[in-house]
């Protein structure tokens, strides 16, 4: 057996392995790229993204308030559900909506005029109306989001 | 060269070997910053203090924090949600995960996180417990037994993060948020989570707390079993931030305002779990702008999230020490049954297992694999010795295994280690006696003893659970015995029991004389004492205190067993966790000095504590058996356990009209939910008013502004009136009380308190102010005058819910003292019970209609089930709809409609007093009856059930559906129907569908099965079907507008159903589904037959089953190939014909013909046209079939008989059959009675074999523009003209018998010279 047949025999060898590594990676990544929980991590990376461009909001809660009022006062609903996290914009719009549709915005902009911050946690505070007998009636909670921005996380 | 290939073909092997186990790993960074680790070095601790006898030290504890805060690398936290309620894992983003009960079980599912396809090599190619990422449950237990005992208390860590996820509610009631968006460092996450985020290792000690407050690691038998209950409390008891209203459960039962910090009051919801309150829910908040009530988990000071974190935590550390009790348990067990060992092993393993015990002589051991590959495990342990030996040889098994597998090498010296390490094996440990665990589960004062012993982390308490028997109740035996310790776990059956009481009984029986007197017994549930019932034990607490005596000396045990149901309508089963009795140890045996410190009031009492179920009856049944096996006589105690005996039901706080008198003629209705009457001495009701009346905003008085006693009793799932001053109050009904409401209930708002003796049994909420209505009741209208309705009776809290009084279509019988209208339900069902939504029409969540609460009312708007959503309708449910506007049931969700034969569900008009009474209360419905004013249902009085993307476990058994069927101009006849099925196979069977305006069942490209129902006296077709492939069986079809009609049934089947007396049977637009069995009855109207109308477009096989008459006023076109089977009929009304552009194949046989005949030939397929003899069918009826088949397609007819063809007139050129350009062959057959021509071939190709042409007006046969025809016994009798063959056609004369009896022989005459 010569050296060339031996030389031969180890590039065809060489070639199958080629071969055979080509098509289990081929096939592992295509598993990896259409598995549910690739799905899940692009979902994940996706809103964080949407998180982190989100630019709607003031540097300071008081700022975002006052956004959002201003928003309110132009029957901007569009705009004033932008002043909330992410997923709650579609359920507020669809509230605020509702409310300009029943001419009821402009006791949410008396409301929202009303408001005090009464708690501050730090990265959570809470703005409130309260009664005369000092029970609260409203509730409106925000947060500073990853970009910085202050947002309204529950009303 | 050979040789060379050989080295050539392994070095390629090896080198895709390699390569394959080179599949890159997929690696996702994430990383845990919960609370895991602190809390799983807590659960240890625990642990340690209930269990000195297996300490964890420091590097233990170590290693299980290290699997908690790893399980949630990559995107194993996907699995790491488990919904008790729907048993699902995450469910988002369409896709449903694993539930981490299923997940930490599921090894292959772990090993694929190794990699793709590396589940399916794992228990194969490689030995099963092998892959790096798996952490299940079994491979922690086998790599502490068998390999790593470090690796076996890591994967222990990452289950007890599993468990510990199960305490937190947004995982297990599905909400989604904390993980995807807290693993992203995002907005919105879990107020929960993030909260409790700030406890970490340094600044966590629950330890103390616990011990002072005497918890115990939670005892289970199984894995499940924790997940189970850890995710059932969390579910059940706490809300999560975005499914407070997803689920029926938890509720609150009173609020409270409490200062916060931020210096204002906070209204809270409080709910109460083992007798602790705690905050659940922040209320009487309002929407900016709004006056709609919210609800939240978030409050200023984090004060919900504490609480929850106070119970929550507890939960964890309780299941998570029992769980680790149980690993170590699962440890000793599986090195004495190496079941897991043996799971392990690879096929290779196993080959090799079986080659070695094949050829080698040496394989007598304990665990020779002498059964094969597959069926060595089985027969290993049928095989193997007693544990203790198990012990002792298991090292001799090496000999058998292969030397490579590293586990045999460590196995008996891991074993022996932990073997040292258990209870009874190492003298420093003495575990109590069973009775002392007994004598613990009591709650008497005098257990204060053994309390104090359970402080002492030196002499910990005994760890298992109040019953002997139950669940490790194996353990508990085999651990009051040293010697026995080993020996696994007795299954918790009766049987097993017994076995373990004969133990005691041998060793404890002091003599040999025969003792034949059985023992007596007593058994009592100590709460029935104070029950609130005369005439039964009905209890308003779920802690049953079974006390067990008996007067014996010689009483060895008590069997206890427990049943339980739901009504007195149901039979008893097993209680849950009580699947079969248990015995209870009665402590034969034992002197006075050995039971001085019992708890009981003889040595012989043993006292349990059973956790119960409110609205739930229970039976409790006791014997006992002495020492000589003697058993008592059975006892038994019933109890009925309900926390919510009786409710406030309806308030009339407006009066009952606007007069002086009436506005002041206020009544409060109570109702009992338990079926024994209950006396309400000692019951009052307390009113709490506002402080300031004129001030809606104003708390309410901390004391009651008026206390009315009651007296009297309530009868079963009665009511009791409460009148104001007189029983004028309402006329019509008389009052159980009358009484003085003080001041009256104020239009302001009040609080209505149930309470007996101290105890608050229900209350009304104290709602938000509405402004609109200036009240803050929560409901009811002072213009209207219409009361205020409880609507949910089977809860308290917020979800009982309370409406306005509001009835439609429904008669108002009672008057007011002025003889006004009452607008309530006085001593009735409350209007706002009725409705199978309140308030609205959507159901957006889960809901099923009961029997006990039947019936219930669709509304106007009709109803709308969401999607996701289910209404399962129980047995006996009558569901009663409006005829007002078209209300119809729309089912995008699942509708299951469950009845039976005997108790069907109804469904029908709310005119309708024929089930369900008279739900409209006008009186009961007598067409008969001139007089009657009550108004009848009549068909159409509601449009339809409509089934549009419904979920797969839709059905409808057992039902009875009525009155519906509204016709609607602008819709297809199938989407009139009164049940339509559009795209869905839900099936339908065993029910009445009738009286529809219009159709029964419409189904619009459904796969239905529609079996074994009814139809009757619907107007028009009782189903019609257009496209799909349903199958319509074994049905009767009674008096209908028609039987069946469909058009391109493709697939479908319709067969052995009845029809009696419909217009017609069936009708068949464009396609042939399978039919068979299908009769008529002899009275039926109409053509008794399946009529074929329109074209075929498939290839479509005609099976045998009733005459078919086919054709219209066109012809039936076979545009491709129709096969017949033997037996068939088909005839032809006036005119008809079959026009075949495909092919056409008869089946037939001498004994079973196919016949294509005239409408009105009787003799074969019976009297099709209904006219008994009046009509007759005669030569040229029909008009015959035309074959244009074309080249390439031949049309085979086989023991055709066709007859009374050929048309009535030259014009169609008829023939019975003809064939142009076409390859026919006919065999077999008789061509008879036809006018004009009997066959004809028209440049064709065509073979005649055995035929007989006979009885023809015309010609028999004739052959013609340049056709052939091959010509074999082919008989002609008494025809007009035999053959007759154009001049440029042939035929080949095989064989042709034409004899004198035909007019004119041939054309030409000499045709056979």
């Amino acid at each position: 057996m010569n050296k060339k047949r031996i030389f031969k025999y180890f590039l065809q060898a060489l070639l199958l392995i080629g071969v055979g590594a080509a098509v289990f990676f081929g096939i592992g990544y295509y598993g990896y790229y259409n598995s549910p929980e690739y799905q899940a991590e692009q979902e994940v990376e996706s809103l964080t993204r949407q998180y982190m461009e989100d630019t709607y909001g003031g540097e300071t809660p008081e700022e975002t308030l006052e956004l959002f009022i201003s928003a309110l006062e132009k029957g901007d609903v569009e705009l004033a559900s932008k002043y909330f996290v992410l997923d709650k914009q579609e359920e507020i719009h669809g509230y605020l909506a509702e409310l300009r549709d029943s001419n009821g915005l402009k006791n949410a902009i008396v409301d929202a005029h009303t408001l005090k911050l009464t708690k501050n946690n730090g990265d959570r505070v809470f703005f409130t109306i309260a009664d005369e007998n000092n029970i609260v009636e409203v509730q409106l909670v925000m947060i500073r989001g990853l970009n910085g921005k202050w947002k309204i996380l529950e009303l | 060269m050979e040789n060379f290939r050989t080295i050539k073909l392994l070095y390629e092997f090896l080198g895709g070997g390699i390569l394959f186990l080179s599949i890159p790993l997929f690696v996702f960074g994430y990383s845990d910053t919960t609370t895991h680790p602190a809390l799983t070095k807590e659960i240890a601790r625990f642990f340690n203090y209930h269990h000195p006898e297996r300490f964890l030290d420091a590097h233990e504890i170590g290693l299980l924090m290290k699997g908690s805060i790893d399980e949630d690398e990559e995107t194993r936290w996907l699995r790491h949600f488990f919904d008790p309620v729907h048993d699902r894992g995450l469910t988002i983003l369409g896709k449903t995960w694993e539930s981490s009960k299923d997940w930490s079980q599921d090894t292959l599912a772990q090993a694929e996180e190794d990699g793709a396809f590396r589940d399916t090599t794992y228990g194969s190619i490689f030995s099963l417990f092998s892959s790096p990422s798996d952490y299940s449950w079994e491979r922690a237990i086998y790599d502490y037994a068998w390999i790593d005992e470090e690796r076996g208390l890591e994967s222990l860590g990452h289950i007890l993060h599993l468990l510990e996820d199960a305490t937190v509610p947004d995982h297990t009631r599905n909400d989604p948020h904390p993980n995807i968006l807290s693993h992203s460092a995002l907005l919105d996450e879990s107020p929960y989570e993030s909260w409790t985020a700030q406890f970490g290792v340094n600044n966590t000690n629950m330890l103390e707390g616990m011990k002072s407050e005497s918890n115990k690691p939670r005892i289970a038998s199984s894995l499940n079993d924790y997940f189970n209950v850890t995710a059932n409390y969390s579910n059940n008891n706490f809300f999560s931030k975005d499914t407070i209203f997803d689920y029926t459960r938890p509720t609150y039962s009173i609020t409270v305002l409490q200062k916060l910090s931020d210096g204002l009051f906070h209204q809270f919801g409080y709910a109460e779990l083992d007798g602790i309150k705690y905050k659940l829910i922040q209320l009487g908040i309002r929407r900016l702008g709004g006056i709609e009530k919210v609800t939240t988990i978030e409050d200023a000071d984090n004060l919900i999230t504490a609480d929850y974190w106070a119970l929550l935590s507890k939960e964890a550390i309780k299941n998570g020490a029992g769980l680790i009790k149980l690993f170590f348990d699962e440890v000793e067990k599986e090195k004495q049954t190496r079941t897991l060992w043996l799971k392990n092993r690879s096929w290779w393993q196993k080959a090799w297992d079986w080659s070695t015990s094949v050829f080698s002589s040496n394989t007598v051991g304990p665990y020779a694999y002498t059964a094969g590959v597959s069926g060595a495990i089985q027969k290993v342990q049928e095989t193997a010795p007693p544990s203790n030996a198990v012990v002792e040889s298991a090292p001799d098994s090496s000999a058998t295994v292969p030397s490579s597998v590293p586990a045999d090498a460590e196995k008996p010296e891991a074993q022996e280690s932990l073997y040292n390490l258990m209870p009874g094996n190492t003298a420093s440990v003495t575990p109590p006696s069973p009775k002392a665990e007994l004598q613990e589960a009591t709650s008497t004062p005098d257990n204060e003893t053994a309390a104090e012993q359970s402080d002492d982390i030196d002499s910990p308490p005994w760890y298992l659970g109040a019953f002997v028997g139950g669940g490790g109740g194996g353990a508990a035996v085999s651990a009051s015995d040293g010697e026995t310790s080993d020996t696994p776990s007795s299954p918790p059956s009766l049987e097993g029991e017994e076995t373990t009481e004969v133990g005691l009984l041998d060793e404890g029986s002091p003599t040999s004389t025969p003792d034949e007197t059985p023992p007596d017994v007593s058994l009592t549930i100590l709460e029935c004492s104070d029950g609130f019932s005369e005439e039964a034990c009905a209890i308003g607490t779920t802690t049953l205190t079974i006390a067990l005596d008996s007067s014996a000396d010689d009483a060895a045990s008590y069997s206890l067993a427990c049943l339980s149901r739901q009504s007195v309508s149901v039979p008893w089963a097993p209680c849950e966790d009580f699947e079969n009795p248990k015995i209870i140890d009665a402590g034969m045996g034992e002197d006075d000095s050995a039971s001085a410190s019992s708890t009981a009031t003889t040595t012989r009492a043993r006292s349990l504590v059973y956790r119960a179920s409110s609205d739930m009856l229970y039976e409790f049944r006791a014997r006992a058996k002495d020492g000589a096996g003697n058993e008592s006589a059975e006892v038994s105690q019933s109890a009925e356990v309900n926390l919510l005996p009786v409710i406030i039901n309806e308030i009339a706080w407006m009066g009952t009209g606007g007069s002086a008198t009436t506005s002041k003629d206020e009544w409060i209705e109570l109702k009992s939910r338990v079926i024994h009457p209950i006396n309400l001495s000692g019951w009052q009701l307390e009113l709490y008013g506002l402080q300031d009346t004129a001030n809606l905003a104003s708390p309410m008085s901390a004391e009651p502004k008026k206390i009315i006693p009651l007296s009297g009793a309530i009868q079963p799932k009665g009511y009791f009136l409460i009148e104001r001053t007189n029983d004028d109050t309402l006329p019509d009904i008389s009052a159980d009380i009358v009484t003085s409401f003080g001041t009256g209930l104020h239009d302001s708002g009040m609080v209505i308190k149930l309470a007996r003796g101290s105890t608050i049994i229900d209350q009304t909420l104290d709602c938000p102010p509405n402004w609109r209505e200036n009240t803050r009741w929560c409901a009811g209208n002072k213009a209207a005058r219409s009361t205020m309705e409880r609507v949910n009776a089977d809860v308290g809290g917020a979800e009982a819910g309370w409406g306005t009084y509001y009835e439609e279509e429904i008669a108002r019988p009672y008057a007011n003292a002025d003889g006004e209208e009452i607008f309530g339900t006085p001593k009735e069902r409350n209007s706002a019970t009725l409705p199978v939504v309140y308030g609205h029409y959507w159901l957006r969540s889960d809901k099923t209609l009961t029997k006990e609460n039947s019936p219930y009312v669709i509304l106007r708007d009709g109803l709308m089930i969401d999607y996701g959503a289910s209404l399962t309708i129980e047995p006996g449910v009558v569901v009663k709809i409006a005829s007002t506007y078209d209300p119809k049931i729309t089912v995008h969700g699942a509708l299951k409609i469950l009845g039976t034969k005997e108790d069907p569900v109804v469904i029908t008009s709310i005119r309708d007093d024929e089930f369900g009474g008279d739900t409209n209360k006008d009186g009961i419905c007598s067409p008969d009856d001139a007089s009657s004013t009550a108004a009848c249902p009549y068909p159409g009085s509601w449009k339809n059930i409509f089934f549009d993307a419904s979920e797969p476990e839709s059905r409808i058994v057992g039902a009875i559906i009525r009155y519906g069927g509204r016709h609607i101009n602008n819709f297809s006849i199938e989407r009139q129907a009164m049940i339509v099925l559009e795209g869905v196979n839900v099936s339908v069977s065993d029910s009445i569908i009738e009286h529809s305006q219009l159709f029964g069942i419409g189904c619009l490209g459904c796969a239905s099965t529609v079996s074994g129902n009814m139809f009757r006296l619907n107007a028009r077709e009782a189903f019609v079907g257009g496209g799909g492939a349903a199958r319509v069986i074994d049905n009767e079809f009674i008096k209908n507008g028609g039987g069946i009609a469909g058009s391109n049934f493709r697939g479908g089947e319709i067969s052995r159903n009845r029809f009696i007396e419909n217009n017609y049977a069936i009708r068949i637009t464009n396609s042939v589904p399978f039919f068979e069995g299908n009769s008529i009855s002899p009275e039926s109207p109409g053509k008794h037959g399946i009529e074929l109308i329109g074209h075929l477009e498939d290839d479509t096989f005609l099976p045998k089953d009733l005459t078919y008459i086919v054709g219209d006023y066109a012809c039936y076109n076979i545009n491709a190939k129709l096969t017949i089977e033997k037996g068939v009929v088909i005839k032809f009304p006036d005119h008809g014909d079959m026009c075949v552009y495909g092919s056409l194949v008869t089946e037939g046989t001498e004994e079973e013909p196919v016949v294509f005949t005239a409408f009105a030939d009787d003799e074969y397929g019976g009297d099709t046209n209904n006219n008994a003899t009046t009509s007759q069918a005669s030569a040229g009826t029909w008009s015959g079939i035309s074959i244009y088949s074309g080249p390439g397609r031949e049309s085979i007819l086989n023991g055709a008989i066709i007859r009374y063809g050929g048309g009535r007139t030259q014009i169609r050129m008829g023939a019975g059959l003809m064939a142009e350009a076409s390859s026919v062959s006919l065999a077999h057959s008789i061509i008879e009675n036809n006018s004009f021509r009997g066959v004809w071939f028209k440049n064709s190709s065509s073979t005649v074999y055995d035929t007989l042409f006979r009885n023809n007006s015309g010609y028999a046969l004739i052959v013609s523009d340049n056709a052939t025809s091959t010509l074999e016994n082919a008989v002609f009798r008494n025809n007009a003209v035999g053959i007759t063959v154009g001049s440029s056609s042939h035929i080949i004369n095989n064989g042709v018998d034409i004899d004198d009896s035909n007019a004119v022989k041939t054309e030409p005459p000499d045709l056979f010279p």
